[in-house]
């Protein structure tokens, strides 16, 4: 029995169409991420799943039960705002403990559950603190264990890293994961990030403009994309199309061979090379290092390094070199050059699933 | 280019400091002229010789009852605009329905009609011919010449004040808060005991405030639907009008005083609970 199930969602305001048609279902102990770019109506579809937005059309499940039109104080499910949505007259010891407050639980159990929580979060002295007082991540902790406090068996995330920086981001997002484990719940988060729904989610639904686009695990949206959306993950990667043949692989359309002695047990075929950008040698001459030959197309200056990109037979090589290195070599448009690849990751399309998750954990897509 | 501009910058600010002392010293007269040397005089006037006669006026029992008569409307008018302006002002930003911006302009109406007009069209609803005053005559319940017609004048006048206080405060504030009770289970009621009251408690307090005192200071509308009955309908207002009519002026000054005083602590007891608060 799934633990949420949403059949057809659509809802309409006025006559912006803002979910259309949604389905997908979340498994117990599943960590769901609604994927998708701002305004494609994911926070809708959560919203509706928590019964602050009642749909025009489609059916909710909670376990099996049909909770379309059950108010939402009653479906019992845990809720992380965008923003928080902390009561900022109440210290973090009342917040969390509000909804244990609502269910009338004795006050020693809700002092000794609020204790817990506040450990759990890692936010010990702060209990009399107001929410106007903590930074970002610690309101976002305290909006977490808020909503893990009266035990829900479903927990919904409405971008619950959105207002933060970089690297707290990565930390808490690596933190959820780990408490998601730790506690047994099903989880459904909404993101616009994809590197968070691929690092924490065991399951992506991706949303555009109302509509399921895929729906998959990371690997699978990875290695099967419907979508376009999957090539903004490789990102800034080199793709290129290559043949393997006595230990030497040959690029199709690309002047020049590539000893491949590092390959373990590599067989003859069609192959794929990921390379990046700042993986890539240039040099003036041909040397056993750089045996492909190119022509640079456009320089662009990048602060501390120089962005190249090298026309070599029909494909466009994306490489990147420090500042000086770049300047000492003295290379300008339209110049011919040798180009060399320090690191690769090669692949053939059947075996490709492994490498493609390892140079996907390389590029910290994947843990 | 530098040097040029910065003796530029410098007029700029002088003629601006300038400026402002005019301005504030302009507003600090206005003040004086419109409001504290008039104060000043009427306790001058009441003070100066006749402070026993004052204090007989003031203890007459047409006085006492006036003012009876005052805090009664004030008390009543205090309850059920705190009820009804909350619940006005919770109505018009949390839900949305037909004719809300209607509702919402005509809020200002209390503000733009006079209060004497109001009480006209109060006389044309409650008197004994009009549909309303029928209906009540018939459950032989007084309102129009009696407190409860008063009352209900008094509310027209105020009705205002605490729904427009609360509704930027409910529109600031927004719905998520409200809504992460509801999930965390809180009914509508534990919402807003929990949630929303304790956001616009100050602003409440501050309409509740401004509504007294206009309470304490309504005249027209009051005066067109009492009758002003002596020991009777006479509310403070009216009473100081009819000493002043009656060439009594010690008595309607001293009254005036101490209507004067009522508002001003009325109005500083809340700021100074808020005050204490935030600091």
């Amino acid at each position: 029995m799934a633990s949420i199930m949403v059949e057809n969602l659509s809802k309409r305001f006025g006559n912006f169409v803002a979910v259309d048609d949604v389905s997908f279902r979340a498994e117990e102990g599943e960590l769901v991420a609604l994927l998708g770019p701002s305004g494609s109506g994911k926070s809708t579809i959560l919203r509706m799943i928590a019964g602050l937005e009642i749909p025009d059309r489609g059916k909710t499940y909670l376990y099996g039960k049909d909770v379309t039109h059950t108010v939402s104080r009653k479906r019992k499910v845990g809720f992380v705002f965008q923003h928080y949505a902390l009561f900022k007259h109440m210290t973090v010891e009342k917040n969390i403990g509000f909804g244990l407050e609502i269910m009338k639980k004795k006050k020693d159990f809700i002092k000794d559950k609020v204790e817990k929580l506040i450990n759990l979060v890692n936010l010990n002295g702060y209990e009399s603190h107001f929410p106007a007082q903590l930074s970002g991540g610690q309101r976002q902790r305290v909006a977490l264990a808020r909503a893990l406090a009266p035990e829900p068996k479903i927990m919904l995330l409405d971008e619950p890293f959105g207002s933060l920086d970089a690297k707290i981001r990565e930390n808490l997002a690596n933190w959820i994961r780990d408490l998601h484990q730790k506690i047994n719940v099903t989880s459904v988060f909404v993101t616009h990030d994809q590197n968070e729904a691929i690092k924490i989610a065991d399951k992506i639904v991706a949303i555009n403009r109302g509509k399921v686009d895929q729906i998959g695990t990371a690997k699978e949206v990875y290695e099967h994309p419907e979508t376009k959306f999957v090539a903004s993950f490789i990102g800034n990667t080199n793709v290129i199309v290559g043949k393997l043949h006595d230990h030497k692989l040959y690029i199709e359309n690309m002047a020049g061979e590539i000893p491949t002695k590092s390959l373990k047990a590599p067989k003859n075929g069609s192959m794929v090379l990921l390379v990046r950008p700042e993986d890539i040698l240039i040099s003036k001459k041909k040397t056993r290092e750089c045996p492909i030959k190119g022509t640079i197309k456009d320089i662009y200056y990048r602060g501390s390094a120089y962005e190249i990109n090298i026309l070599t037979g029909d494909i466009i090589i994306n490489v990147v070199e420090e500042k000086n290195r770049f300047q000492k070599k003295k290379i300008a448009n339209n110049a011919t050059v040798y180009l060399g690849f320090v690191k690769y990751n090669i692949f053939n399309a059947p075996e490709g699933r492994k490498i493609i998750e390892e140079k996907l954990s390389q590029l910290g897509y994947l843990e | 280019m530098k040097k040029q501009n910065n003796p530029d910058a410098q007029t700029g600010k002088k003629s601006l400091r300038f400026m402002e002392r005019i301005l504030i010293t302009g507003v600090f007269l206005w003040f004086l002229g419109l409001i504290v040397v008039p104060f000043c005089g009427i306790l001058k006037q009441t003070f100066s010789k006749n402070w026993h006669q004052a204090f007989a006026s003031l203890t007459s029992s047409t006085a006492l009852h006036s003012f009876g008569i005052t805090i009664i409307i004030c008390i009543a008018v205090a309850i059920i605009n705190t009820i009804f302006g909350t619940m006005l002002a919770y109505m018009l930003t949390r839900q949305t329905f037909r004719g809300q911006l209607i509702i919402e302009s005509l809020l200002d109406l209390p503000f733009a009609v006079s209060p004497v007009v109001i009480g006209f069209m109060l006389i044309i609803l409650f008197g004994p011919n009009g549909w309303m005053g029928r209906i009540f005559s018939f459950f032989n319940i007084k309102i129009i010449y009696a407190l409860p017609g008063m009352i209900i004048a008094t509310l027209f006048v105020t009705l205002p004040f605490v729904a427009k206080e609360i509704i930027p405060i409910l529109r600031q504030f927004g719905s998520e808060q409200e809504e992460a009770a509801q999930v965390l289970g809180a009914s509508a009621w534990q919402n807003f005991r929990k949630i929303t009251l304790p956001t616009i408690k100050w602003g409440l307090g501050y309409g509740l405030t401004l509504t007294i005192a206009r309470s304490i200071g309504e005249f027209g509308a009051v005066l067109v639907v009492s009758g002003n009955i002596l020991n009777k309908t006479q509310s403070a207002t009216l009473y100081i009008h009819d000493q002043f009519t009656d060439l009594n002026y010690i008595g309607a000054y001293s009254a005036s005083i101490i209507l004067i005083i009522l508002s001003i602590l009325v109005i500083n007891f809340i700021q100074f609970i808020s005050k204490q608060k935030a600091g």
